[in-house]
This record gives C-alpha cells, structure tokens and sequence, in this order.
C-alpha cells in the first residue's frame, strides 16, 4: 500500500518529468547521457544531464558519488564563466542536472568541456571529476583529467596535487589552439610522457626534487627538449612566455592562475574582442541546429585567436 | 534555485516544529522529541563505531530531521532513515562507507525487533529510501556546521575556563 508521503513524492518526480519536455539528443559521454530539452515552466532552452547508474559494482552504492559531487560544486559556486545548474531531480535510480543551455556541444578541463554559447560567453561545463578546495585531506586518486590533458606529476602517480594539474591542462589547451590538433595525443600514458619529455625534457632530480619518488616514476631516456620558439613558430613572445608557465613540467614551478593572469600576454595588444561581437559559426548563426562544427573549431574562432593569429598561423 | 530560497526552506518557526507530518499523523510531541533523539544517537552510535569523522555523522543527523519534516515516522522506520543518512552524509562529506557495511554496524547495535524494522532485504530497503531521501532533501545536501565557529568563539571567550565547556555546550 502506498502511502501518502510516498505518493507525494512520485507526484513531485511525476511533475518534473513533465517539466522538462525532450527536444533532442545531444551526446554522451562515459558517465552522463545528455538531452536538449524546453522547460515548459520558463519557457527555456535547457540541457538535461542523466547520469548513468554507472557499473553493477557500483549501483550497489546508490547514488554515483561523481554524480553527487559535480551536484554539490555547481551548488557552491556561481561564476559567468560555469555552467549554471537549474535543476535537480531523481528518477528511479538515475539523477538528471539541469543546466542553462550551450549553443555548442555539451559534454577535468579539455576543449571538449569548454562551451561557447551564442553570446560568445565561454563556460566550463564538466565538474564531476572537480573536487572542493581544502576537501578533506585524502588521497586523491590520480586516474582523473582525460589523458591528453594529464600532467606529469598525475602519470607519475602523485596523490597529492594542486590546482597545477589544472594550469598543466589549460597549457595544453593554448597549445591546442595554436596548433590545432590536441598538442600530446599520447594512445597511454608512457607515450604520454614520451610525448612531452621529446617536446620539453625529461626531468631529473635537479630539475624536479623528488620526482623520482612518486609512486609511478619511470626513468625515461633523456630528452633535452626544443625551445617553446621552436615549437611554437607563429607565436609571439608573450604568449611564448604565458606558455612556458603553464606547460613547466616541475609543478611547483608551473604558474598559478594569479600568476598567469599577471603575464603581459593578457595585457597587452590586441585587447580581446567583447563577447558578443566575436564571429559565429554559420549554423548558429541561422539558428540551424543540424550541423554544428566542432567545439575545438569554435573556440579557435571565437576566441580571438582566429582572427589575430589565422594570418600567421601557417603550418 | 536561488540560494535564498533554498535556504530558507529548512527554517521553521516554533509552532511548525510543534505541527509536523507525524504530529499531525496521531504522534505526540513527546514521541516525536524522542524519536528524533533516538535517531540522532543512532547515526552517532553507527557513525563513532566505524570511525566517521564528527561532520560526516552531523550532516547525517541534519538530513535526519530535515526528512522528518516532510515524512512522517509512522511510515518511515527511523532507523532505516538513519542508516540511509548516515549513507548518503558518508558520500557527501567524502567520507564514503559500504552500504553493507553500515548495515552490518547497524545490527550490532540493535535488538531483533529493531532490526525486523529493515525487512527481508535491508540493503535494498536502505537503497530506495536514498532516493526518497535524496528528493526530499531536494539534492540541497551541503550543510554547514557551527562546530569549528563556535569552538573559534570559545576559544576566545575570557573567563571561568572550568565554566566554559558547560557554557559553549548550551
């Protein structure tokens, strides 16, 4: 017999899934499945996120703690530059967040998670890996953040990290867009060092304390590695420079967000062009969803790079 | 979902603590103060048994009134719901326990009778009332303690240092 609270409560979920009504499907990923949907009450545009109940070992523990953690940070935190979270609701066993809607596909910080929306606002849209500052000090565990974005400390094994492995990741994503073509696609995580010991050096002692204590420390054949100059031939030197920081390979070297924030780079000319302005990609522009080209395309032409760079950028 | 409007869902005035679902479901205000108690130390009890940090059992306590501010205890076991808060606290506060094996403390600590509260399936009986517990906390599971600001303003309180602890435990 069902009781009163209980129906409540599939009246609520009942009237949450009448709330959101399904428009499209939109993609998906290893842990989420994500839909376009109009939210009948507003009258919005919003993307529904469904988490998948994740692997039989794991639904013996109810609700997917990645899931209750991107749940619990886009609570806390409110900036224009995250993705806004609307809504939350359950069903059955599965969650489904509700965000503002990105105009470029949805899906740790790689282009893929970087949206761009029609008013050339740019947000980061993928927190389940994200962890509270200062959460309680344990171990982390060192399989997060997509490989091609990994850090040298988290292949090494590390456990305690900082907001470096972030810096690390955004220093590929500038690399990214200079080259256009992810800058260390390594297929495992020995090429993945491989890749980035050829283009900047192997550490050693000397240059990195302690590395050859981390629990996953190999020795790697010594490269002496190339000048950003070289690698970066179109670049100028400001960006040279901003690049060097991001990408050092000693984390407690690598620069912070102030530090990088500080660098001439971000002052100096050209200033950014205002959101709204920047050029949009045609299928947007006719609000046609069918074709959309990639994010990676968008952000290089959106971001201020594709114009000020295109002519330069010969390779 | 404003932070504003969340908030103030888990404030009460005075008479609504006196008129809640099980009050108005046949409870006395006796039983229902008393049930509420016996659930909080459970979650303690549970919780010091496996080692929880205090934040993680306190969150779960939270939890705890808050889904009896909606539900009644008539039709929700109390221990059951204070297992499943004590689960849920665990995950939330990164401090993530085995459901079997807060099942397997449970039991310890309680008699047959009570533990025929949790059915033939217990886990599962935990598992579904996560889901009703996570809708009825409406997914607003950050709770923030006093604990560390009081113990700051103690600790700069001047006076009776005999006095104090009485006085901070008011």
């Amino acid at each position: 017999m069902e009781t009163v609270e209980e129906k409540r409560g599939r009246i609520r979920i009942e009237e949450k899934l009448k709330r959101y009504e399904k428009i499209d499907f939109l993609g998906e990923g290893q842990f989420a499945t994500v839909y376009k949907a109009l939210d009948v009450e507003t009258k919005q545009i919003v993307a529904v996120k469904k988490i998948k109940l994740g692997s039989r070992e794991e639904a013996r523990d109810g609700i997917n703690r990645t899931a209750l953690r991107e749940i619990k940070l886009l609570q806390e935190v409110h900036h224009p530059n995250l993705i806004g979270l609307l809504d939350v609701f359950g069903y059955k066993s599965n969650v489904s967040l509700v965000f503002d809607f990105m105009d470029t596909d949805l899906e740790d910080l790689k282009p893929n998670n970087l949206l761009v929306n029609s008013a050339g606002v740019l947000k980061i849209g993928d927190f389940g890996l994200a962890r509270f500052f200062g959460s309680p000090n344990r171990q982390y565990s060192h399989q997060v953040v997509t490989r091609w974005y990994r850090s040298p400390e988290l292949l090494f094994g590390a456990r305690s990290y900082g907001t470096g492995v972030d810096m690390w990741a955004v220093g590929c994503i500038l690399a990214e867009m200079l080259v256009r073509c992810p800058y260390f696609p390594g297929d495992s995580d020995l090429d993945q060092l491989t890749r980035i010991f050829t283009a900047l050096g192997t550490p050693t002692e000397e240059t990195w304390k302690d590395v050859t204590k981390l629990s996953d420390y190999l020795s790697f054949k010594h490269f002496d590695g190339s000048p950003l100059r070289d690698l970066f031939l179109a670049a100028s030197d400001d960006l040279l420079q901003l690049l060097g920081g991001l990408l050092m390979i000693n984390p407690s070297k690598r620069y912070s967000c102030t530090q990088a924030l500080k660098m001439p780079y971000f002052s100096n000319r050209p200033a950014p062009t205002p959101g709204p302005l920047l050029p949009l990609p045609p299928s947007i522009r006719s609000k046609k969803e069918t074709e959309k080209p990639t994010l990676k395309r968008k952000i290089i032409e959106e971001s201020g790079f594709g114009t000020s760079l295109a002519k330069k950028l010969q390779f | 979902m404003t932070k504003a409007s969340k908030l103030s869902g888990w404030y009460y005035e005075k008479r609504e603590l006196r008129h809640t679902p099980s009050i108005a479901a046949g409870l006395s205000v006796e039983q229902e103060v008393q049930y509420r108690r016996e659930g909080a130390r459970f979650i303690l009890q549970v919780g010091n048994k496996m080692g929880l940090r205090y934040e993680t059992m306190a969150t779960g306590v939270v939890y705890f009134h808050r889904f009896y501010m909606v539900h009644t205890f008539q039709s929700f076991p109390r221990h059951v719901t204070a297992c499943c808060c004590l689960f849920l606290a665990g995950k939330v506060e990164e401090t993530p326990k085995k459901c079997r094996d807060i099942m397997k403390t449970a039991k310890s600590l309680m008699d047959d009778l009570t533990w025929a509260e949790f059915g033939t399936d217990p886990r599962e009986e935990v598992m579904t009332l996560e889901r009703i517990l996570l809708q009825t906390i409406k997914f607003d599971f950050i709770v923030e303690h006093p604990y560390t600001y009081l113990l700051k303003y103690a600790k700069c309180l001047k006076g009776d240092k005999k006095k104090l602890p009485n006085m901070v435990q008011m």
